[in-house]
């Protein structure tokens, strides 16, 4: 009993990250028709620059801060000169090879700089465990699924009560006719990709208290959070948390009844098995195509 | 009353080697509704596209209340007072009626909020149907509400001008027979509209002016009431027979 | 500009040379291993610039299949003794299997929704390869691979210098026979048009299953190779960074082109050798060149040198369009088939189709007569283009069904209906925009060909009598349509009216007994369409029979036989055209009422008030 309490809330903890990233991928998605394979280095990024920051003696608060919004900047960055130019056309690929190309930069420059051994961030919630139903956990860890589920209320209000959560909207439905309300979609991609950035930011720093932050956390985290959001049907904020709560809690359970190797090799089939099964994912609305 | 609000000068569209428009010159004057007829594929669309900023043209200009916009992106013509109503009309159909009109005054942001409201008020006033939509979902509306929807939203940015492009577009001529008094109506308080319009015998009946497009150029021009008699316009577009 | 078959056996005499050269210099080991090494990423390479490059489907597990050949080999010579041939021939398999799993997907998704397919199946692949120890060896890999012995000869390493040499030559030539054949052309044309496609009788599935399967076989074959030039594999050279790397090597080297694989995996290869000494900088090196090469040459080496090529010596030579129909082009007749002989060309019974809660075509019946022009007219959103993808089986019908020439057909495919003789137009015109005009009417024989795969990749006898054949009536077609002159050019630099011709002889070429045409006049001069009347009488004459769907009425009056009228999906008329042409509800529905009961604005206008007016 206190062993499935624990993989569930370990799961969680889990999916909460990859429900995080990937209402991030869902936010770039919905604004500009293209995924950034560097987010789960932005997470890595936001992580490891929260440490560093707080390693020098700023304040907690400050470096997160920091972390959050320098995050925000690279997301616009590469929005802007890795995406923007390389996503001109409907099946454009260009982005794919950009945005990995940029991934790589990110992983590698932070291993050269930061140094592949963890660190982890200070936090009163990760200094003792909550006793659960015969689990241990840290309050801190609870965080992650709950922020997953707070984001995505969050932006449902964003989407559709504020004059700039309209305009992504807007510009996700039909850019053409945003424009024609005066919207400016690329600025507002820029944007969704500043804020995107800054949420996987933030998820890299909720965990770090947790689990050290390393250089090669990101890239395979980020790719999970890719198959999670494609999954789930990248169109749907209430899908990808789902999804990405779900996913995390299966690995878990795979860890602990047949084995960690097993986890991955597992987790990726089920992935094609739901791709196959459901072609434009689970909570997707299906593209009809007119000839 | 000579005073030009729209001026298109030599334009010219083209996607990627074929020009879909390649010489129109064409005005419209402040206060006037002027009409474009014309086939299918006669360019009027891209025209229409070069004038509010969807399409940049390849070459030519465009003047807008004094204005150069050519090439401008059109969030940025619309800010100018120049509203578009799309071919197609391009609602936002998974958002309610009311967010599409909120989002028709998009650039008026958070300002003036009570003067937003009776604008609102009035254009729900012009098309009462879609007061009772208004927590509806666009996408639900039939092809005439969506229509008006349309219309209502671009009224909302308090243009100067009023692009409508295929008005008829799939629309019953029951419809069309509701729809064309609110444009009269429109222009008579002071809108200048340009109605891009393939159904002849209804344009030619509510503008001013009209210009012929054929195959990418304005084959010809003028008054709507001249040209409904002219007998190349009878032979084209309405089909061999006699408008009335 | 040397003939494509010039240059394929000039690049293949440069690369004997060059081989022969390098060996005569006396390389180092290491050298000569380096070189085997890029000869091996060669092939993966050429194997996935014929997906990406011809199919436009994009691989990010390539690696894996490259990886499923080496270690099928492997384990085989390891744990079963297995020798150098069977075990090559068992990795191709293998990998060519796993081909045509994967490209199942590719019926149902694309773009984004592929790539983490192929993404997830490498991850599953490396996992795989760690975890399940019995087999792999784990993350220690597979080791003590004997040498390859292949009749009683052992292949030493400067003997199997020139096995690889041989299998590269091979595959550099399958690249060429597949893309100078009807497969790369209708490879080419499923990812720039897919609904042409179709309509030309290209089975979509079949033909991305063929690319992936082609691709991947070449992979497995190189991985074989791998395995016994290495003598042990291990999952480090299979992981997604590697997929990442072929999927380089294709870009950089030029998408699409015959040289680009070469190209690409030599620059890489090398380029890696010469970053070690950068160390933990090597990747980040890598990725900035990947950025780079973007950046400057979205089309790759050779994509962006060929591009200059035809940019400095290709004087804008103006072309000139024939009139059209040419006369002395003959058409084939459509003959009727003995067993279906029947007078009804098509019959739809009761058709009907619903999108959502919306009724787009309402138990529709219509005749169609063999050998007559029959328009459908009516408002914009009647339901003639819905009517027209059902009968064409690019809409499945909610009910109903449809008989061609006697035969049930209803809820068939699109391309098991041009293979029965029916083509089609569209209203945008699908052409397959980076072909050239030619090649656009050569996909339209795809369904006429006779000769196998084997026969094409061989270029048998069969193969080179059908390619003659074809490309002369091909260029009789362009001929038809008085597009001769463009035959070289891209098809989407063609002028809109002369689209719709190359679009007109492409259907021409599936030799239809039944042509729908959607739109054909649409963006048409009065000159042209007066040329579209004369070629509808045309082909009307040598009994193909013609659907036409057209708003422009005079035309539509001009070369019909028969006339249906559709207003909310109904027919609410049908018969001759002096049937339909007084019938007062066509009048209204079509022309609108003509007299609304409103004035004309006062042409004086009043003080501008304040709904919507000045600001």
């Amino acid at each position: 009993m206190g062993e499935i309490v624990q993989y569930l809330l370990n799961g969680l903890t889990l999916g909460g990250i990859y429900a995080l990233l990937a209402l991030g991928l869902y936010i770039m998605w919905e604004a500009s028709k293209a995924a950034n394979f560097t987010h789960g280095d932005i997470y890595m990024l936001g992580a490891i620059v929260a440490v560093v920051l707080t390693e020098r003696g700023l304040p907690l608060f400050v470096s997160v801060t920091a972390s959050v919004a320098i995050a925000a900047v690279v997301g616009a960055l590469i929005e802007r000169f890795f995406v923007r130019p390389f996503n001109t056309e409907p099946h454009s690929i260009g982005w794919m090879l950009t945005t990995i190309a940029v991934g790589m930069m990110i992983e590698s420059a932070a291993t050269q700089t930061y140094g592949s051994l963890g660190r982890q961030l200070p936090s009163i919630l990760a200094e003792k465990p909550i006793r659960l139903g015969g689990a241990g956990v840290y309050a801190q860890e609870l965080l992650l699924p709950i922020a997953a589920v707070a984001t995505m209320f969050g932006l449902q209000v964003f989407y559709r009560r504020t004059r700039l959560g309209r305009a992504m909207r807007a510009v996700a439905a039909d850019r053409m006719a945003a424009g024609l309300m005066g919207i400016d979609s690329n600025l507002v991609a820029l944007i969704a990709f500043a804020l995107a950035a800054g949420i996987g930011a933030l998820t890299g720093i909720l965990i770090a208290p947790v689990l050290p932050a390393l250089p090669t956390m990101g890239a395979l985290t980020g790719l999970k959070a890719f198959g999670v959001a494609i999954v789930a049907g990248i169109s749907s904020a209430r899908g990808v948390v789902i999804v990405g709560l779900a996913y995390g809690v299966m690995e878990k359970f795979i860890e602990g009844y047949l084995s960690t190797g097993a986890r991955d090799a597992l987790g990726f089939s089920l992935v094609i098995l739901a791709l196959l099964a459901f072609p434009q994912g689970i909570f997707g609305r299906g593209e009809v195509k007119k000839v | 009353m000579t005073d030009v609000l729209l001026k298109v000068n030599d334009l010219k569209v083209a996607y990627g080697r074929i020009e879909a428009v390649r010489s129109v010159s064409m005005e419209v004057r402040r206060g006037e509704f002027v009409g474009i007829i014309g086939s299918n594929g006669a360019g009027k669309t891209s025209v229409m596209r070069a004038i509010s900023g969807v399409k940049s043209p390849s070459a030519g200009s465009i003047t807008f209340d004094g204005v150069e916009i050519t090439g401008l992106p059109s969030h940025t013509v619309v800010a100018k007072g120049l509203a578009m109503v799309p071919e197609g009309r391009h609602i936002f159909g998974d958002q309610t009626v009311e967010d599409n009109l909120i989002l028709g005054a998009y650039l008026r942001g958070g300002r003036a909020k009570t003067q937003l409201a009776a604008d609102t008020e009035r254009v729900l006033d012009l098309f009462p149907v879609l007061r009772a939509r208004l927590p509806q979902a666009a996408g639900s509306l039939s092809g005439g509400e969506q229509q008006m929807l349309a219309i209502a939203r671009g009224l909302l940015s308090r243009p100067t001008l009023l692009i409508i492009d295929e008005l008829s577009l799939g629309l019953a001529p029951k419809i069309l027979d509701l729809l064309f008094p609110v444009l009269t109506e429109l222009n008579r308080a002071g809108l200048s509209i340009l109605l891009v319009e393939q159904m002849a015998s209804y344009a030619l009946q509510v503008t001013h002016r009209t210009y012929v497009m054929e195959n990418g150029g304005v084959l010809m021009h003028g008054d709507s009431e001249t040209l409904i008699g002219d007998p190349r316009i009878l032979d084209t577009y309405l089909g061999h027979r006699e408008a009335s | 500009m040397m003939s494509p078959r010039v240059q394929l056996l000039l690049i293949l005499a440069a690369g004997a040379i060059f081989l022969v050269v390098f060996r005569e210099l006396g390389p180092s080991g290491y050298q000569l291993g380096l070189l085997m090494r890029t000869m091996i990423l060669m092939i993966v390479a050429i194997g996935l610039n014929i997906l990406i490059g011809q199919a436009g489907l994009v691989s990010l597990g390539q690696a894996a299949i490259y990886g499923l050949g080496a270690y099928v080999a492997a384990w085989l010579a390891v744990r079963h003794n297995v020798s150098f041939l069977p075990a090559i021939a068992a990795a191709i398999l293998a990998s060519a299997c796993c081909g045509a799993i994967l490209a199942y997907p590719t019926v149902r998704v694309r773009g984004a929704y592929f790539a983490v397919i192929t993404i997830a199946f490498g991850l599953v692949f490396e996992n795989i390869l760690i975890e399940w120890l019995s087999v792999t060896g784990g993350s220690q890999g597979l080791i003590g691979i004997p040498r390859g012995n292949v009749f009683g000869v052992v292949l030493t390493r400067p003997i199997y210098f020139w096995v690889v040499a041989a299998c590269l030559f091979f595959a550099f030539v399958v690249q060429y026979n597949i893309m100078h054949s009807r497969y790369g052309r209708a490879m080419r044309a499923t990812a720039q048009s897919e609904s042409a496609a179709r309509a030309l009788g290209i089975n979509l599935a079949g033909m991305r299953t063929l690319a992936f399967v082609i691709s991947a076989a070449l992979a497995g074959l190189a991985g074989g190779l791998y395995a016994f030039l290495n003598l042990y594999v291990n999952y480090e050279t299979f992981s997604f960074f590697h997929s990442v790397s072929f999927l380089l090597m294709v870009v950089l080297g030029g998408l699409g082109t015959l040289l680009g694989p070469l190209l690409g995996a030599s620059i890489l290869t090398y380029i890696a050798e010469a970053l070690q000494n950068l160390r933990e900088w090597q990747i980040f090196a890598f990725s900035v060149l990947l950025a780079a090469v973007m950046f400057v040459m979205p089309r790759g080496i050779v994509g962006s040198l060929s591009d200059l090529y035809h940019h400095t010596t290709s004087r804008a030579r103006r072309r000139e369009a024939e009139p059209w129909p040419n006369h002395q082009i003959s058409v084939e007749p459509a003959t009727l088939m003995a067993e279906h002989e029947t007078d009804a060309a098509l019959v739809t019974e009761g058709l009907t189709v619903r999108f959502g809660g919306l009724t787009a075509v309402d138990n529709v019946r219509l005749s169609v007569y063999a050998g007559t022009v029959h328009a459908l007219i009516g408002p914009n959103g009647a339901g003639k283009s819905s009517l027209l993808n059902l009968i064409s089986g690019f809409y499945q019908p909610t009910s109903g069904d449809v008989l061609f020439f006697g035969e049930r057909v209803g809820g068939r495919q699109s391309h098991e209906l041009a293979r029965r003789g029916m083509a089609r137009t569209f209203q945008n015109t699908e052409l397959f925009g980076q072909m050239t005009v030619l090649d656009n009417v050569l996909v339209g024989f795809h369904t006429h060909y006779a000769s196998t795969l084997t026969e094409t990749l061989l270029r048998l006898p069969r193969f080179r009598r059908e390619e003659f054949a074809f490309r002369e009536r091909a260029q009789q077609l362009l001929c038809l349509v008085g597009l001769s002159d463009y035959a070289d050019d891209e098809a989407r630099h063609l002028p809109f009216g002369h689209q719709r011709r190359l679009e007109i002889a492409r259907a021409l070429a599936l030799r239809p007994r039944l042509l729908l045409l959607d739109e054909p006049a649409a963006g048409l001069t009065h000159g042209e369409i007066e040329d579209l009347k004369r070629l509808i009488r045309l082909l009307a004459d040598n009994e193909v029979t013609v659907i036409l769907v057209e708003h422009h009425v005079e035309m539509v009056m001009a070369v019909s036989d028969h006339i249906t009228v559709l207003d909310y999906g109904k027919v609410i008329a049908a018969g001759t055209v002096a049937d339909v042409r007084d019938n007062p509800k066509v009048i209204e529905a079509y022309f609108g009422r003509g007299n609304l009961s409103l004035k004309r604005p006062d042409r004086l206008l009043p003080e501008p008030v304040e709904i919507g007016g000045a600001k």
